[in-house]
């Protein structure tokens, strides 16, 4: 019994460091907001409580000449648009896997490569901006040129609404597949070569090796690339900014774009808290999916407490 | 016999020689902005914006790297940096490996729960935070200092989360010899967690390194005197609101970059295999 | 071990509280000045580049003089407001602050900003008829004062002479009208190296309303609100047809690069890929750093009549300061000091246009700035602007892209406007 109540205590000595500031400096400006999307508020005056209002403008709807139209098309709209900007995770993933592979190999010079792949993470977000608005230039960009070498004629990328998304998802995918292969790379030290070893001498090729050592091993760390790429994906707002401004025709407007609109250019920061805590309502249920499963999908989660 | 070991010789110079050409063409690819602002760091600001594109100056300005510390307070803006930064990241590496020791193996009543909570946190974007955390550090008085940029950010759910998939990976074996042996449960953490978890350190050290390195937003709001000013800030400065001195802000911006850069390298080496060899027999 | 391990987290450590003195040590001594002088007032500016230095040579002059102490904030424009509110909501709001018009009327409704006519009237150096006349016009909201004039952003039209010499085509003068400008947009756009595709073009169509299609809209006698501000007329016959003229240079005579080239970050003009543009007079700045081929300015082509939009600033005090007079001085010194200084903007103070002039007197035609500012035409901001003009903008790009007729693309703007009129 007593033994029980100490080990809880220990735990809980453990977390302290980490609670103690997320109370105070996380935890109490996010209960803010929350009560703050009930408020209509201008911030330079006092706010108004509006109740409900905010949420109802938001999420629901309304009849229009006989046909049931959103109260706010835009907050659909740009959700549509940060969905869709969420394919880049799973490239960005595979690619960042595929990087740590060919980098974990006794190669020479594979620091050099390895820092070159760091650096759009390290690069200014302007120079970014600046060299992937040239490579999609729809004229002289490499992009078209390349495709114009095996005959397809390139589309205007930032120029359409149609390609204007795939482009920035491209762009978002090169700018963090360092980041992600910087963890795999972590991930693949911890898989003990024994394991190989052992494989190898039963027989199993290199495929084999790959898929029931390796992708086990590392399930752990894609758990953790996919839940904070949804986080981070759905959160999109400054790479996407410096591209596209969030056109053409807003067809690259996300949701993070539109609450710090409503928030600091549009004087309704009550309304931005609401957008802000429908998109954290969205990424937890995402989240918790994933957690509820994560005892099938992942390697090390016993899931007992 | 020999025709086997032949074949798995060109196999394997095949295999070299196709991941050497991905990695320098997409290496290529990865490395195009940052030539573009050591190359415009070296022009003229007539010259930037040139189409096609130029990517080689005709006289390249190497005395921008010296008027760039002149302009403005580059000195005390990079003092200012390292010591938030570094703080910062030691800091997190501590918290965070606590408590994702905590929710990796120990047990206790709300263990998920709390985890959940502390994960949800992250997915309210920064903006609508801001202004509360705002407002409490000015009730503390802390505004324009060093705590302001320090104390809020020496806990984070992301380095907590990184880690605890971390320390689940490690063989709870170790760890079960250990206890049997009667170790604290600090003692394990010290003694055998971190010391096996190098990779994953280093890895969320890096991390930690380069977002406070070049944090913008925050320092930005918090901050309102030159000389508190951090180096992302900083640079912002060279953006006017209709010119922008581009030569001169992509010079600051790669000096910018080189502290995170040479970090990553020196943390290059702990990815070393991980030590987990013999001992858990039986 | 340990010890080991943790050497090099050490050797961090230590360097960096090594660092902490030298960083300590300089202190924030300028901070604690606030302690021993009686008066202090607190500045929040956006001031990037090279105008800083001067301007804090400004404030040290300012001290000096009246023995008060000023404490700047300085943030770059694109977070300025954000900076502001957040400030704002924490009840420290600065005692003065650099307004801009956009957001003038709903901090002006907020009553937070103190009017100021009475100080103006009071002061025996300061007289409205110094000033330009647009530029005062700026300074108002509602009938009330509340800002001193700063200066005058009109749009203007840019046009690339060594392209027209190659073309031997007539350089643009003030006689221009739309027919003008598309008969030469024709004969610039074309493709000079000889590959299949063009990459010269004519005229740069831009989606934005400020200085894209505004200026357009006003010459053709349209407007884009109402007079009284209270509904949206961008859906009148007169506007609709300006916008069609745009919308069919780009895509019916093909004279403009896509959409997204007003956007990016090296604009076409100044990389030498567009002949003629219509942008505001701080592209000056940039401009004058081209060194590939010769370039002017020139009124924009008229229809019914010439038009520009314009746009001014200015600087407004806090209701609730304890230090109305001083900030009210300090406001004339700042305002006065930057009607000598050099800008792409037109100073407001009428003695001081000539100024404008010589500075610029790189630029041949630069005289043509001083005829176009008469058709000034105010950007009619009221609450709310800021959202619908990024709805209209969203209309007008659906037309140049070939989604919507400029008819519906009006008509869909005005609706969206006034959803947002009636929402303020």
């Amino acid at each position: 019994m007593k033994r029980k109540y100490k080990d809880y205590l220990t735990a809980y000595a453990f977390i302290a460091p980490n609670i103690v500031a997320f109370l105070a400096f996380i935890l109490i400006p996010v209960a803010f907001s929350l009560y703050m999307s009930l408020h209509e508020w201008k911030l330079l005056v006092e706010p108004d409580w509006v109740g409900l209002a905010n949420w109802i403008r938001l999420l629901w709807f309304h009849v229009e000449d006989g046909r049931l139209v959103a109260n706010d098309p835009r907050y659909w709209r740009y959700l549509g648009n940060t969905a869709y900007l969420l394919l880049a995770v799973p490239f960005t993933i595979v690619v960042a896997l595929i990087f740590a592979l060919l980098l974990d190999q006794p190669l020479k010079g594979r620091v050099v490569f390895r820092t070159i792949f760091i650096l759009p993470v390290v690069s200014s977000t302007i120079a970014v901006a600046v060299v992937w608005s040239w490579l999609f230039n729809t004229e002289f960009g490499l992009i078209n040129m390349g495709l114009r070498f095996i005959g397809i004629r390139g589309p205007a990328w930032l120029g359409t609404i149609e390609w204007a998304k795939p482009a920035v998802i491209i762009m978002m995918i090169w700018k963090q597949a360092g980041y992600n292969m910087l963890l795999c790379l972590a991930g693949l030290q911890n898989i003990p070569s024994q394991l190989y070893d052992s494989a190898a001498i039963d027989g199993a090729g290199p495929w084999s090796r790959f898929r029931y050592i390796t992708l086990p091993m590392l399930s752990p760390t894609i758990f953790f690339m996919v839940i904070m790429g949804i986080i981070a994906g759905m959160q999109a707002f400054n790479s996407v900014f410096v591209l596209t401004k969030g056109g053409p025709a807003e067809s690259t407007t996300t949701l993070v774009y539109y609450l710090y609109n409503n928030g600091f250019q549009w004087f309704r920061m009550g309304y931005a808290s609401a957008v802000a805590w429908s998109l954290l309502i969205i990424i937890l249920v995402f989240t918790l999916i994933q957690w509820r499963y994560r005892t099938k999908w992942v390697y090390g989660e016993t899931g007992k407490p | 016999m020999v025709d086997a070991v032949l074949n798995a010789k060109v196999r394997a110079a095949a295999w070299k020689t196709f991941s050497y050409t991905t990695l320098i063409l997409i290496g290529t690819l990865m490395i195009l902005p940052f030539l573009w602002m050591v190359t415009t760091s070296l022009k003229d600001l007539g010259k930037v914006f040139t189409f096609p594109p130029q990517w080689i100056p005709e006289e390249p300005r190497w005395s921008h790297y010296l008027e760039v510390w002149n302009q403005v307070p580059m000195l005390r803006w990079y003092a200012n940096s390292l010591f938030v930064t570094i703080t910062i990241t030691l800091g997190q590496l501590l918290t965070s490996s606590l408590a994702a020791y905590a929710f990796a193996r120990l047990k206790f009543p709300g263990r998920d729960q709390i985890f959940l909570i502390y994960l949800a946190t992250l997915m309210l974007p920064f903006h609508v935070r801001v202004i509360p955390l705002f407002g409490i550090l000015s009730n503390i008085g802390w505004l324009n200092t060093y705590q302001a940029l320090i104390v809020p950010q020496l806990a984070n759910p992301f380095g907590t989360f990184l880690l605890r998939q971390f320390f689940l990976t490690i063989p709870s074996e170790l760890e079960d010899a250990a206890i049997i042996d009667g170790c604290s449960r600090f003692r394990i953490y010290s003694r055998i967690v971190i010391p096996l978890s190098k990779p994953a350190l280093a890895t969320l050290g890096t991390f930690v390194f380069m977002g406070i390195w070049n944090q913008f937003f925050w320092p930005l709001i918090v901050t309102s005197t030159p000389r508190m000013r951090t180096l992302a800030v900083g640079l912002a400065l060279f953006k006017g609101r209709f010119s922008t001195d581009w030569p001169l802000l992509m010079t600051a911006s790669v000096i910018v970059l080189i502290p995170s850069l040479v970090l990553f390298i020196i943390n290059q080496r702990f990815f070393t295999k991980g030590i987990l060899l013999g001992g858990i027999k039986g | 071990m340990a010890i080991r391990k943790y050497r090099c987290a050490i050797a961090v450590a230590v360097i960096a509280l090594l660092l902490a003195p030298a960083v300590f040590a300089g202190g924030d001594g300028e901070d604690d000045a606030a302690a021993q002088e009686p008066v202090t007032l607190r500045v929040s500016d956006w001031r990037g580049d090279a105008g800083l230095v001067e301007y804090y040579a400004w404030m040290t002059e300012f001290e000096e003089n009246t023995g008060m102490t000023i404490e700047t904030e300085v943030t770059p424009f694109a977070e300025y407001f954000t900076k502001l509110q957040t400030t704002a909501a924490a009840g420290i709001a600065p005692d003065l602050w650099n307004m801009s018009s956009a957001f003038l009327p709903q901090i002006a409704e907020l009553g937070v900003i103190l009017d100021i006519g009475d100080l103006v009237d009071q002061d025996p150096d300061f007289s409205w008829d110094d000033y330009h006349e647009v530029a005062v016009e700026e300074s108002f909201y509602n009938g009330v004062a509340y800002r001193l004039p700063l200066g005058l952003f009109p749009a203007i039209f840019y046009y690339n002479k060594t392209m027209f010499d190659e073309a031997g085509l007539d350089y643009p003068n003030d006689d221009w009208n739309w027919d003008d400008l598309l008969e030469a947009a024709l004969a610039l756009t074309r493709d000079t190296n000889g590959d299949g595709t063009v990459n010269q073009w004519g005229f740069l169509v831009s989606k934005a309303m400020q200085v894209g299609w505004s200026s357009f809209v006003w010459q053709n006698g349209g407007e884009i609100i109402n007079q009284a501000k209270t509904a949206a007329a961008i859906d009148q016959p007169a506007s609709i047809e300006a916008i069609q003229f745009l919308v069919d240079l780009m895509n019916v005579h093909k004279v403009s690069p896509g959409i997204e080239a007003a956007e990016q970050l090296g604009d076409p003009f100044l990389t030498g890929q567009v002949a003629m543009t219509v942008h505001g007079v701080w592209k000056l700045n940039p401009y004058s750093g081209i060194e590939d081929f010769e370039w002017d300015v020139a009124m924009i082509p008229m229809q019914r009549q010439s038009a520009t939009s314009s746009i001014g600033g200015g600087y407004t005090i806090f209701k609730d300061t304890e230090y109305v007079s001083e900030a009210f001085e300090l406001m004339k010194f700042i305002t006065e000091k930057s009607q000598s200084q050099k800008s792409a903007g037109i100073p407001a103070k009428i003695e001081n246009m000539d100024l404008y002039f010589e500075w610029w007197d790189n630029v041949p035609n630069i005289a043509a700035i001083g005829r176009m500012i008469q058709f000034g035409h105010t950007l009619d901001i009221t609450l709310g602007w800021n959202e619908w003009r990024s709805a209209a903008e969203t209309e007008v790009s659906l037309a140049l892209l070939g989604r919507k007729t400029a008819a519906e693309a009006a008509r869909d703007a005005a609706k969206a406007i006034n959803e947002v009129l009636a929402r303020q």
